[in-house]
């Protein structure tokens, strides 16, 4: 049995990390897509086709996989299978949630919320590094942005002086091919950081489950999956995320497209050479909102981008509170019956919202829709709305199925 | 503070982001500029590398120096995509 439990468990973690992988995926495609969507320098299906092809390559790049996921940030011994299955859940559930909200936030801050959530379940406060979660975590968290929003807001302050006089024609014929290139630097990075991360958690789990020694390397077919699940992700197209990102936010032009987007490129390989590591989404979400920043004449709503730095506030307790939920249903109901609740809580949960999304939808059709000046409380206050019921449908759904389990001991109600 | 930010880390992030990500995009400007049929008077642009000063006369071609310095533009654009790819590949993340 102990045997059994153990199999469907590292099974069960697999699919659930490959599952994260896709929505780290299509929750990212903006980062890098979004802008030059936004300034028609490329069809929405051509840049998430682009973009999927280069988060392919990215992540067959480099293999300096290290093996850990929130080193730093929890205690290392404390991990288990069961810790992560968890925290993939609390991370793939905020992703999942700030996509129906049409805000980019970061996965990995998600992911690290949901381990720390579930960490926290497991063994108290004592299992987690809160100068880790500080210092790696929170105050990046908030710099990024400012850091971003400076260096797009002067490259663009500086192309916009230097073209002035220039027709918009020629501007943008030429800098449409820059904001395609500097785009495309973006997604390869994205690639080879983030599918990376998937691979790490897939590695762990193989080696804590016993299917390859502790000094494997990461096996061909996890790189082939990762790196699969990450392209049909970002192909699939966050539209709602590229929404608020290429229109939201500043009307873009081509010149402050690849302003923000060469400062994104920028910012982040160089705050991993110098070992100050910050948020794909952050940096370049910080970009878009510098380079109208710095263009003289553009408008900027303040009002999405706060609402949009709540939510990056709100990522680590959110994704921690489901990881901690995740976690005590586990241990509560015990053996295959407890993992088998938390994945069908990710199942409804995921359902659930994407019934929600399915009210308001956004494609490629309507992403560069002109944006209504009250779009987002509306389209927020809705979507919530619908969430919610839809989720206590599902949540009740999912206890219909774990009562139907026949391991699953009676137990005390589960909160909705 | 220092042992909640590494300062020196994020003030070399903070100084070579600003070189790297905004530097670039001006020399791009820079180089439309060159290629630009119009011509345009000449350009005062602080900071903007000699040798590829925009003063060359009005015609509707790019002249050999305006070419040149164009391409000395979109070189070094180039050169630092040609740079940031090897980061990624020598997994120096």
């Amino acid at each position: 049995m102990e045997y059994v439990t153990e199999t469907i468990l590292l099974a069960l973690v697999v699919v659930t990390a490959l599952a994260f992988d896709f929505t780290n995926g299509f929750h990212d495609t903006g980062n890098a897509m979004a802008t030059s969507i936004a300034t028609r320098a490329l069809k929405p299906k051509t840049a998430v086709a682009l973009s999927a092809v280069l988060n392919l390559v990215g992540a067959f790049l480099s293999l300096a996989v290290a093996a850990t996921i929130a080193k730093g940030i929890v205690d290392a011994n404390i991990i288990t299978l069961e810790v992560v299955l968890a925290g993939l859940v609390g991370g793939i559930t905020w992703n999942l949630l700030t996509w129906l909200l049409g805000i980019p936030s970061s996965s990995s801050h998600a992911l690290i919320g949901g381990v720390v959530g579930s960490v926290l379940a497991a063994v108290g406060t004592s299992g987690v590094l809160w100068t880790g979660v500080l210092s790696k975590v929170m105050i990046p968290a908030l710099l990024a942005p400012v850091i971003a929003i400076g260096v797009a807001a002067l490259g663009t302050f500086l192309v916009a002086r230097i073209t002035k006089d220039l027709p918009q024609d020629t501007t943008s014929r030429g800098f449409r091919w820059g904001q395609i290139g500097s785009a495309s630097l973006v997604s390869l990075a994205h690639g080879t950081n983030d599918a990376q991360k998937s691979m790490g958690i897939i590695l762990l789990a193989l080696i804590a489950g016993g299917a390859v020694p502790a000094d494997s390397g990461v096996p061909f077919w996890v790189v082939l999956a990762c790196a699969t699940f990450m392209a049909l992700g970002t192909y699939l197209g966050g539209w709602r995320v590229i929404r608020t990102l290429g229109k939201g936010l500043v009307e873009i032009d081509s010149r402050q497209g690849m302003a923000a987007e060469t400062s994104s490129a920028a910012v982040i390989l160089l705050s991993s050479h110098f070992g100050f590591s910050l948020s794909t989404t952050h940096v370049a979400t910080g970009s878009i909102l510098g380079s109208g920043v710095g263009m003289p004449g553009a408008k900027v709503r303040w009002g999405v981008a706060g609402k949009m730095l709540a939510a990056w506030g709100l990522t680590l307790p959110a994704a921690g509170l489901v990881g901690a939920f995740c976690f005590w249903l586990q241990a509560t109901i015990g053996g295959v019956g407890g993992i088998a609740a938390v994945f069908a809580l990710l199942i409804g949960v995921s359902a659930a919202i994407w019934i929600a999304s399915r009210r308001k939808p956004i494609s490629a059709d309507n992403v560069n829709d002109e944006w209504d000046g009250d779009e987002t409380p509306t389209a927020v206050v809705d979507a919530a709305e619908s969430f919610t019921v839809n989720a206590a449908e599902a949540t009740a759904e999912a206890e219909a199925t774990v009562a139907a389990a026949p391991t699953a001991p009676s137990r005390e109600g589960v909160p909705a | 503070m220092s042992e909640f930010i590494q300062l020196d880390a994020l003030l070399q992030v903070v100084v070579a982001g600003a070189i790297v990500g905004a530097g670039l995009p001006a020399l791009f400007a820079l180089g439309v500029r060159l290629l630009a049929p119009a011509g345009g008077a000449a350009l005062a642009v602080e900071g903007a590398p000699s040798g590829t000063d925009a003063a060359g006369p009005t015609t509707a071609r790019p002249t050999g120096v305006r070419l040149a310095g164009a391409v000395v533009c979109f070189g070094a654009v180039l050169a630092a995509c040609a740079v940031g790819i090897w980061f990624l590949a020598s997994g120096g993340h």
